[in-house]
């Protein structure tokens, strides 16, 4: 089997996998337009009494953004239900590191493959943004270019977190803890739900070293034409970061590789 | 509810223990089980506080950026926040459990819990400690003493006796719901995700004056979902914003009662609901 075969066939694995459980597969799908729908709720409660803006952000912008952010994380942040985690802890990884790929390689792969089964969200997501006319238009055809640019580096941005994040279960094999602060920090740092325009100086400071910004802000600050230090930069910001965890990865891969155990292996 | 059941001849010495009792025991010994794991222990209530401080951060960021909602400022907005953030917690410490009521139901796990001598839902709530409930507790009660200290309010006796029964009520109502749609894992089975959007409209909606919302939303989270109860009515009472409230003044002031009518409610509902069990084999 040629390479690229083996990739594709990793990649249906992780979409098959997002729809293994049918029926939990359409409820998350009916959360996440209900989630968009009580954004869209508040984010209009919020402006009720102002009809100016606010950050220089009114409340069809504002409601735009959260619909969009829901959209992008919904699709990009696909829980790694089935990788690492789980396969140390059953003794599977002693497989996995019989296989003709490299680890890194077939968890991206099967990660692409999630993000791949995912995509039917974006009907639940901005389909409810439409019914509720909470969708708006980018801010010029330039923004859509550059938009559709850092999506796909959001992409590489998320997916390589999301990796970096499973690796560590290499050191730890109760993660339950450590995943939900991972979550939690992802969505909020990401600024999925909230712009991070509207924060603090010393709190657009700290999103600002992290990587999550790059994998969902940065494009949705692009389409409303508001690239963070312009187009060019944010750009290369999110190139950078693309770099950095890559090499992260590896690195940390490197160090995990002599310590795996095989439970029952 | 629970009783202990009714010896036929009162002459048999053996009485069974109270049902908070048998509470009480249950969730000692799950709690000595919790903490073999230290560690995790430690890092399972921190991951709590992270998951509670993103809804803080959250309100945080918009009250910066917008100063007031509704006419609602700061530290007011911070108080609801506050009775809805210890509420949820009292709540997790109780109820948390109904999270794996889907797995008990599937899985057959239930089937032990009808042959034991102790109330099915004390089995359930029972089954493991809820550590997240520990640094829940922690934060809301920081946050809390914060927002109350912050409020313009006048503190009497009277007023933190109110304050307390509120947040009890505001658990009880967020249990009850709860507790309401983890019955119909009796017969639907998979009730998770649905717990889950509940949990989200209590946090996305929780903190806020409901004033604000369109009169129909505000309503919903009245009647249908009863938010309200659970956090802007009893601050809007403590706070003197009567004319925020939408509904007659009488019914925003009782709110604390609420919340124990709908648990009562819902305990009988989770009873009757039991019967449709069906065990998958064991």
């Amino acid at each position: 089997m040629s390479g690229a075969r083996q990739l594709l066939s990793l990649v249906r694995v992780g979409w098959a996998l997002e729809w293994a459980y049918r029926r939990a597969a359409v409820l998350w799908l009916i959360g996440l337009a209900i989630q968009v729908a009580l954004f869209t709720v508040v984010w209009r409660a919020i402006y009720h009494d102002r009809a100016g803006t606010v950050a220089g952000t009114d409340v069809s912008t504002a409601v735009g953004y959260v619909v969009l952010g829901l959209a992008v994380s919904g699709l990009f942040n696909t829980y790694p239900g089935e990788s690492i985690e789980q396969r140390v802890r059953e003794g599977l990884i002693g497989v996995d590191l019989l296989r003709p790929l490299g680890l890194l390689t077939q968890c991206l792969a099967q990660q692409t493959g999630r993000v791949i089964g995912a995509l039917p969200s974006l009907v639940f997501t901005l389909g409810t943004g439409l019914l509720l006319r909470g969708l708006a238009a980018p801010a010029s055809t330039a923004a859509v270019a550059g938009f559709a640019v850092s999506l796909a580096l959001a992409f590489l941005v998320s997916q390589l977190i999301t990796l970096l994040m499973s690796l560590s279960s290499f050191w730890t094999l109760e993660v339950g803890g450590l995943n939900m602060i991972f979550g939690v920090l992802r969505m909020f740092m990401s600024g999925a739900l909230v712009p991070l325009w509207f924060m603090p100086g010393w709190l657009q400071a700290v999103a600002n070293a992290l990587p999550f910004q790059a994998a969902t802000y940065t494009p949705l600050a692009i389409y409303f034409g508001r690239a963070p230090g312009g187009l060019a930069v944010a750009l290369g910001v999110q190139l950078l970061w693309v770099g950095l965890l890559a090499l992260f990865c590896a690195l940390v891969w490197g160090r995990a590789r002599s310590r795996v155990v095989v439970q029952g292996g | 509810m629970a009783e202990s059941p009714e010896l036929g001849g009162g002459e048999l010495a053996a009485v069974p223990p109270s049902t908070l009792r048998q509470y009480g025991v249950l969730i000692r010994t799950g709690l000595i089980s919790a903490l073999q794991y230290r560690a995790d222990f430690v890092m399972t209530a921190v991951g709590a506080v992270f998951y509670e401080a993103l809804s803080l951060a959250y309100v945080g960021v918009v009250l910066h950026a917008f100063g007031t909602i509704g006419g609602w400022t700061f530290s007011a907005v911070g108080f609801i926040y506050g009775i809805r953030t210890l509420g949820h917690a009292v709540h997790g410490t109780a109820f948390g459990q109904l999270w794996s009521v889907d797995r008990v139901v599937r899985e057959g796990e239930f089937d032990r819990y009808l042959f034991r001598p102790v109330n099915p839902l004390v089995q359930l709530l029972t089954r493991s400690f809820q550590v997240t409930a520990v640094g829940d507790l922690v934060f809301g009660i920081i946050v809390l003493s914060i927002a109350a200290a912050a409020s313009p309010v006048d503190w009497t006796p009277w007023k933190v006796l109110y304050l307390l029964a509120a947040v009890f009520g505001s658990a009880m109502v967020e249990s009850a719901v709860m507790l309401a749609i983890a019955s119909l894992s009796f017969r639907l089975l998979n009730v998770a995700p649905l717990l889950g959007v509940v949990d989200t409209a209590f946090v996305t909606f929780g903190p806020y004056p409901l004033s604000v919302m369109p009169r129909a939303v505000g309503y919903l989270l009245t009647f249908l979902l009863p938010l309200a109860f659970a956090g802007f009515f009893p601050a809007a009472i403590l706070l003197h914003r009567t004319e925020d409230v939408f509904v007659p003044v009488w019914l925003a002031a009782i709110s604390p009662v609420t919340g124990p009518i709908l648990l009562a409610a819902a305990v009988a509902l989770f009873h009757r609901q039991i019967r449709y069990y069906a065990s998958p084999g064991h």
